[in-house]
This record gives structure tokens, C-alpha cells and sequence, in this order.
């Protein structure tokens, strides 16, 4: 069987198939890749991208990119009974705070299909459950997935070089040599591409990428090799194709089209209950600064709680928030803050009461306001206490569960204070500049910089059960201006 | 599921069978040629639907769709091709047909049965990796392998 024509998307390939195969040297096409190509000219609707797949503003997405074989990503991720190692899926669920990083896993098709789409995603279900997206492959969601994301772990198989093409820093988490052609672009960015650190945490990785990768002229050059003839993969086939069937071709250009926007399922499953998260966050107390005092400042950093096993030199002291509900006795039981959902209805027990009882480490449970009033909440003490917690401005990460941190982390800073009302600028990610380790090389996640305020009563010395003092937490922005009204 | 989901064309009974070959007098739209897009297993399915969009408007070209049947990856290759209502030729009416031309995104399975100028493509980006040689497996190099020009061997 002598084929007509072979396609190659490079002219480097032709350099290969000389020397593997000089008799068809003559029969080679070079036109491009199609593929990369379609990227390219998506590249201008990622946040399209970013919002179908659900990506919300600020958060950082990492491409986890699997070919088929035991050698693949997925095929070398250990299981979960493997405490030395726990596996480069669940790492990246378990050690990038869930508010400001997404991971989704792009399987490749011949492992989907071999095992089946339930068995995948049975096996990823612990991810799935801590926010890991995984699409089915048959669809255009990697080519999106691509456009959307900020990182990539991968592995020796396309994806990789399609990610690197598009400028994507990466890591590999697998790389068969023994399958992987001498010569080949891929070989080169197995070559290239730094392999994920068993021992270094997987951020400081991703942003150590972030800021060397972007420059290596070496990457550059065997990323390109996607491609010798950007954006006319369509137009080259075309006319090889109508020339074979000795017919014009059509006036109209043939272009590459816009990858599609994912509009699968790509979280199956979907839970009524949000999953109990290790909180670790950092207290600034104010500064004075040109403008006058300033604020004191809580960054909150939240994570899975049921992925750390461990592991966790990326986590210190966390307190565990846990929804109401939480059926899992080893959260429930040790839980700091729970979360009343907003569907609980008003029963004769008041919940916070019954929750404090349920859950014996439990010192604050967060009654979300009535619906209409975004994150504001209502902060029970074990003590009795009470605060009232209003944001002064809104973001998607607004919600009670993060003003129940806050506030966790004002009642457990070193020093004690007596005001009667405080502001604090809450941020969830990174920290000030200068004192963590990706500060200085990304823009803060969410630009929204919204600020909590936290307005405290005097001590309460007179206070007794039944007759809880009121203190006043309020959550704002600078903008619109506080109105007082708790 | 696994090794014993391999492709089974009686899968696809309950599917209108494509007619094979040039347009007959039952068919609305009376297209000049008739391409056949060669399918290995869903990889390649997906590649191969990309790379037809080059036909996309022009009703002098008719695309019909079959499998080789030769991919250890057969599993998914019939709802693929029911969710994307693809004109399914069975193997066997391909052997007795002839096509103005094919395209294959793979190299797997008897090719050499089809009648018909053969584009071959590669499904991935370019060429990067080199099957180990065992049953059913070839090259997906460039060339490499086969003597028989262009390692036009069983690679799924």
C-alpha cells in the first residue's frame, strides 16, 4: 500500500522520514499543525474559556496533561496507599489553596477509552471532589483548556508540546524516553522541561516555571517545532486534498475557527456539601502609613482538607472548617468553624447552640445573613459571643466561611485589644510582598483587594449565658464607604 | 471495559448505514466526490474530524466514515460515532467500494484494502513518539520501521 500524500507539520520531519525513509521523502507534504494553529488564534478569548470551565477571576488554572500508557502521567501516579509518594494529581489538589488555583486533568483518549470514562473518573474521584475538572477528551475541551490555563504538568505526550507551544510554563510529572523519537520537539522538552520536585512544594515549583520559562529561548525554540507553517494547516490540506480530487476549491478561505466553549459536565457528581478545608492564615496588624493608620490585614489560604495525609510542609497551624452536615467524623469532630448552610431552616433549637454541641472543637459557627446580603454572616462564639459580619464589597470568595477565618485568625493573633470595631483587609492569596514565595511574580489573584473590617465592643466581664454581649465584625472596602449600619 | 472493549461493528446496527461510494438516485444531495475518513479509535476520530472541516460548505464533497477494527483502543469508537452522527461504511462495503480519496490520521490496520489515494496524517503534534515493537504495534515516526514506505504498519 503506497499512500498518496503524508502529512508532516513540520519540515523537521522531513529531515527524519530522509533518513528513516528517503523513498517517501517525495510523496511529503509539509502544511502545519492544525491544532496548534486553532490555539493560536483562540488564544484571544481565554477568559470565554477561563468562564466556561468555570475559572473565576484571579485564580491560576494548571493544565494536568496525561497520555495512555503505564509510563504516562497518570499510569505513574501512585496510589493513594503510597505515603512516600503521594502522586503529582493529588499534590496538586493538596498543595495549591483552592481559591486561587484550579486543576484540570486532560486524559488522553486511548486511556479514557480502554478503562472508561467512570472508571477515570472513579479513580479521580477524591480529586473531583477537591475542584479537579475532568472532561471528557473526545471533545475540544484540552485545545480550551489550553487557551484558559496559566500552567502545565505533563508528560511525554502531546499536550505537552501543545501547551509549551503556547507559551505555557510546565513541569513534567512522567517522561518515557524509550517511546519518545530521538530528534523530536518532545525529546528536546524532555530535555528541557524541569521534572516535578518530590521534595520542593509544588507552588514554589510552578512559580519558579512561571518566571524562568517565559524567557528560555531553548523551550521556545523546540515548542516551536509544533509548526513550520503557522496559521495555514487548513488552507495547505485543502488544496492538497481538492488537488486529489481533481476539483477547484472553494472561493470562500478556509480558516481556523475559534476552539468551541466547553459546555460539558466537567464536575459530574456535583456535591450539596462543600468539602472540609485545612485554613491557614496570616495576621498583619495595622501600619501607619502616609495616609494614616492602616489596617490590619488577614490573608486566608484554604485547602483540602482530606488530600494532606502526611504531607504539608506547604501548611502551618490550619484551622479546619467544615460545613454543616459534614458526615465525616474525623472534619466533623474537629472542626473550628462550621458553616450553616443557607437552606438550614429555623428549627426551636437555635443551630448555633446544636452545632456547638455536635461538633466538640468547634468555636465558631457562621450563620450566613438572609439571602440578598452576598457574605454577610452572623459569627457565634462558643463563649456566647456574637459578631456581625458585613462585606463591604463583593468577590466570589465573599462568603461566610471566609469571614468565619478571619475572624478566626483576629481572635487568635498574639496581641489582645479592646476596640470596639475593627477593619481588616481580608485577602485570599498571596501574602504581602516579600514574604511569600510567588508574591513577586504574579499580580495579586484577586485585584478586587477587598478589606475586612472588624469593629470589636469593649470586654465583656458582666455577660452572662442568655444574655450574650454583641460584638461588631464588619467585613468592607475601602468603596463604597462604611456605613455603620452592622 | 479494557482489553475486551475492542471495536464491534454490530455495535452500530441500530445506526442508518451510509451507502458506500459515489451518490445513488435515493440521495437528496448529489455530490461530485465521496471522501472516506479512516477511523482507528477515538484519538484519531477526533483529529480526523478536525482536519475535514476542510470540506465544511461544499456539497460537491460527500464524507463517510469507517473503522479498520484494528485498534487495541476500540472502546468509545461507536457512541463517538452515533453522538456525531458520522456516515458509517462498514469494512467490508469499503473493500468492495472505491473512494476519491481517503484520509487516515493513523497507520493501523489493512489500508491497503482501501480504493483510494491515501492522505495520511499524523493524530498527535507531529511525530514524537516510536511504538515498541510488539503485536499490532508499529511507528508513529515518520517513515520509521516499515520498508514498505512510511512504516504504513498496525499502530492502532
Amino acid at each position: 500500500m503506497i499512500p498518496a500524500a503524508i502529512v508532516l507539520s513540520h519540515d523537521e520531519q522531513r529531515e527524519r522520514l530522509r533518513r528513516g525513509c528517503p523513498e517517501a521523502v517525495p510523496r511529503s507534504h509539509v502544511i502545519g499543525d492544525p491544532c496548534a494553529d486553532q490555539i493560536r488564534i483562540s488564544a484571544p478569548f481565554r477568559e470565554e474559556y477561563r468562564t466556561a470551565l468555570g475559572i473565576r477571576p484571579g485564580q491560576k488554572l494548571v493544565l494536568l496533561t496525561s497520555t495512555w500508557g503505564e509510563r504516562s502521567f497518570l499510569g505513574r501516579s501512585p496510589a493513594p496507599g503510597a505515603p512516600s509518594d503521594p502522586g503529582i494529581i493529588r499534590r496538586a489538589l493538596a498543595e495549591l489553596p483552592v481559591d486561587e488555583y484550579r486543576a484540570l486533568a486532560a486524559i488522553h483518549p486511548n486511556a479514557w477509552h480502554w478503562h472508561g470514562g467512570w472508571q477515570i473518573r472513579s479513580w479521580l474521584e477524591p480529586y473531583i471532589r477537591a475542584g479537579l475538572l475532568v472532561p471528557t477528551p473526545e471533545s475540544d475541551s484540552w485545545k480550551a483548556a489550553i487557551c484558559a490555563a496559566d500552567a502545565f504538568i505533563g508528560d511525554h505526550g502531546s499536550l505537552t508540546l501543545y501547551a509549551a507551544a503556547h507559551g505555557l510554563p510546565g513541569l513534567l510529572a512522567s517522561f518515557d524516553d524509550d517511546c519518545v523519537a530521538a530528534g523530536s520537539p518532545m525529546a528536546r522538552l524532555g530535555e528541557l522541561l524541569p521534572r516535578v520536585s518530590p521534595s520542593l512544594p509544588l507552588r514554589q515549583q510552578l512559580a519558579h516555571a512561571a518566571r524562568r520559562q517565559p524567557g528560555d529561548a531553548r523551550i521556545a525554540r523546540a515548542a516551536a517545532q509544533v509548526t513550520s507553517r503557522p496559521g495555514e494547516a487548513l488552507s495547505r490540506l485543502r488544496e492538497l486534498c481538492y488537488a486529489h480530487l481533481g476539483l477547484a476549491e472553494p472561493v470562500d478561505p478556509v480558516v481556523p475557527r475559534p476552539v468551541a466553549l466547553p459546555v460539558e459536565r466537567t464536575a459530574p457528581r456535583r456535591t450539596p456539601l462543600a468539602q472540609p478545608l485545612f485554613v491557614a492564615t496570616r495576621f498583619t496588624d495595622a501600619e501607619a502609613g502616609e495616609e494614616g493608620p492602616g489596617r490590619p490585614q488577614v490573608t486566608v489560604r484554604r485547602y483540602p482538607a482530606a488530600l494532606q495525609g502526611e504531607r504539608g510542609t506547604h501548611l502551618t497551624d490550619p484551622h479546619v472548617v467544615v460545613e454543616e452536615g459534614e458526615p465525616e467524623e474525623r472534619w466533623a469532630g474537629v472542626a473550628d468553624i462550621v458553616v450553616i448552610r443557607r437552606s438550614t431552616p429555623r428549627g426551636p433549637t437555635p443551630a448555633p447552640e446544636r452545632l456547638f454541641t455536635r461538633h466538640p472543637g468547634c468555636i465558631v459557627v457562621a450563620v450566613p445573613a438572609p439571602a440578598g446580603s452576598a457574605g454577610d454572616c452572623t459569627l457565634h462564639l462558643r463563649d456566647g459571643r456574637e459578631f456581625t459580619a458585613r462585606w463591604g464589597g463583593s468577590a466570589w470568595w465573599t462568603e461566610p466561611a471566609v469571614a468565619a477565618s478571619a475572624l478566626h485568625a483576629w481572635l487568635t493573633r498574639d496581641e489582645e485589644d479592646d476596640a470596639a470595631e475593627v477593619t481588616i483587609d481580608v485577602a485570599i492569596g498571596p501574602e504581602p510582598a516579600g514574604s511569600d514565595a510567588d508574591a513577586g511574580e504574579s499580580p495579586a489573584p484577586l485585584p478586587l483587594s477587598l478589606s475586612l473590617s472588624l469593629p470589636l465592643v469593649p470586654p465583656l466581664p458582666g455577660s452572662r449565658p442568655g444574655q450574650p454581649a454583641q460584638r461588631l465584625l464588619r467585613l468592607e472596602t475601602p468603596q463604597p464607604p462604611v456605613d455603620g449600619q452592622s | 471495559m479494557g482489553a475486551g472493549d475492542m471495536w464491534d461493528e454490530r455495535r452500530l446496527n441500530a445506526f442508518p448505514a451510509a451507502v458506500p461510494g459515489p451518490p445513488s438516485r435515493w440521495g437528496t444531495v448529489a455530490a461530485e466526490r465521496t471522501v472516506l475518513g479512516v477511523i482507528h479509535n477515538v484519538t484519531s476520530a477526533t483529529r480526523l474530524l478536525d482536519l475535514l472541516t476542510v470540506f465544511d460548505g461544499d456539497p460537491r464533497v460527500a464524507v463517510q466514515f469507517t473503522c479498520t477494527g484494528s485498534s487495541p483502543f476500540g472502546g468509545g469508537i461507536a457512541e463517538f460515532i452515533t453522538a456525531h452522527e458520522l456516515p458509517y461504511v462498514s469494512w467490508d462495503e469499503v473493500r468492495k467500494s472505491t473512494f476519491d480519496l481517503a484520509i487516515s490520521t493513523s497507520r493501523g490496520g489493512d489500508l491497503q484494502q482501501i480504493s483510494a489515494p491515501i492522505i495520511g496524517t499524523p493524530h498527535g503534534a507531529g511525530y514524537n513518539k516510536t511504538l515498541r515493537r510488539e503485536p499490532g504495534a508499529g511507528s508513529r515516526e515518520p517513515g520509521a520501521g516499515s520498508r514498505r514506505l512510511m512504516g504504513w504498519r498496525r499502530s492502532g
